[in-house]
């Protein structure tokens, strides 16, 4: 049974294909057999962050206007045998597919995956239209801010609008010493708010910027963030998994960090 | 209770919560930020003509609309209790 995810956000910036990349390499760390989809025409992102850039020799577009086969233009992530990579074309634009052939291509694709996830493009216009047309189900990743979590509850009753029922929500970028002073909304605050389920919550780390750098994902490393990003993954699996506690781990990374600035 | 709590210093992560909580109600009703302040402000005094408001900790105001497909959606606007 193949579930297509698309992961979106409305605001850009918030962490769609951090979120993506990381979701794809979870679930494949599980077994799963899983295929990202990057629907961000003309702005790729999904590539680089997860090192294949150097790999597209087909696009997304070059599939739906049949230039190639699928299987031509599937990357393999040789780190994890299971997970693949469909990238967008960057010479083109949103308007280069429509939300019938995003849902043919995922009906294609359905046989061969256990999930198929597509990282959504910024904005609500047609790139956002063609990644919600095939999808299943939702992920809504936003951060504490107003901003972002404005833009969360709009796309919340676009993709209700459109008749995707199941949607729940990754609050990225959480720093528990600022909700402890009570300089940042609490994730309480944000589920109160928007009234969605929660999927995950996801510490504001530098490990996710490193990871990033090397063109890898955090899920399954030691990082706080990373193990964030396993139990969403085993959530989506239908596992319950009860929430991390971020406060214990960044008080304790607190501590570490000042007691090595004490020695150097 | 009311006055220790507005005695106590608002953190930016509370004015953070009402300012979105009044943005997104606005875009709702389509007015402006302003706008609602003031429907929330007139909400409460005809209110207070009839029930005991001070004595309230929350009052909640359900817009319920019909979408397309028939499923009702309820939004919740607080009126009081911010």
């Amino acid at each position: 049974m193949c579930e297509v995810i698309v992961v979106t956000s409305g605001k850009g910036g918030v962490g769609k294909t951090t979120s993506t990349a990381n979701i794809g390499t979870g679930l494949a760390r599980m077994n799963k057999k899983v295929v990202l989809i990057d629907t961000d025409i003309g702005l790729r992102n999904l590539d680089v962050v997860m090192g294949l850039e150097n790999r597209i020799i087909y696009n997304l577009v070059d599939v739906v206007e049949g230039n190639c086969r699928i299987r031509q233009a599937l990357i393999k992530d040789k780190r994890y045998p299971t997970l693949y990579l469909l990238p967008a074309a960057q010479t083109r634009d949103k308007s280069a597919v429509s939300p019938e052939q995003m849902r043919k291509l995922a009906d294609d694709l359905k046989p061969i995956f256990d999930y198929i996830i597509l990282d959504c493009p910024a904005g609500i216009e047609q790139g956002f239209r063609n990644a919600c047309a095939a999808a299943d189900r939702a992920i809504v990743v936003t951060t504490p801010e107003v901003s972002a979590i404005r833009d969360a509850d709009r796309i919340i009753g676009l993709l209700e609008a459109d008749g995707i029922k199941n949607i729940s929500l990754i609050i990225n970028r959480i720093r528990m010493d600022m909700v402890k002073r009570g300089d940042m909304m609490s994730v309480e605050d944000v589920i109160d708010i928007l009234g969605a389920d929660l999927l995950g919550a996801i510490p504001d780390e530098e490990a996710i910027v490193v990871a990033s750098n090397h063109g890898e994902a955090v899920a399954g490393t030691e990082s706080v963030s990373g193990q964030a990003y396993i139990n969403i993954c085993r959530r989506l699996e239908g596992e319950t998994v009860p929430l991390l506690n971020l406060e214990h781990s960044v008080s304790m990374k607190k501590r570490l960090s000042s007691f090595f600035k004490k020695k150097a | 209770m009311e006055r220790i709590r507005s005695l106590k210093p608002k953190t930016s992560g509370d004015i953070a919560r009402i300012r979105l909580e009044q943005t997104i109600a606005s875009d709702y009703l389509e007015c402006s930020s302003e706008q609602f302040q003031n429907m929330q402000r007139d909400i409460l005094e005809i209110l207070s003509r009839y029930i005991n408001v001070k004595a309230t900790k929350e009052i909640r105001l359900n817009l319920i609309q019909e979408l397309k497909q028939g499923v009702p959606y309820v939004k919740t606007i607080q009126i009081k209790g911010l």
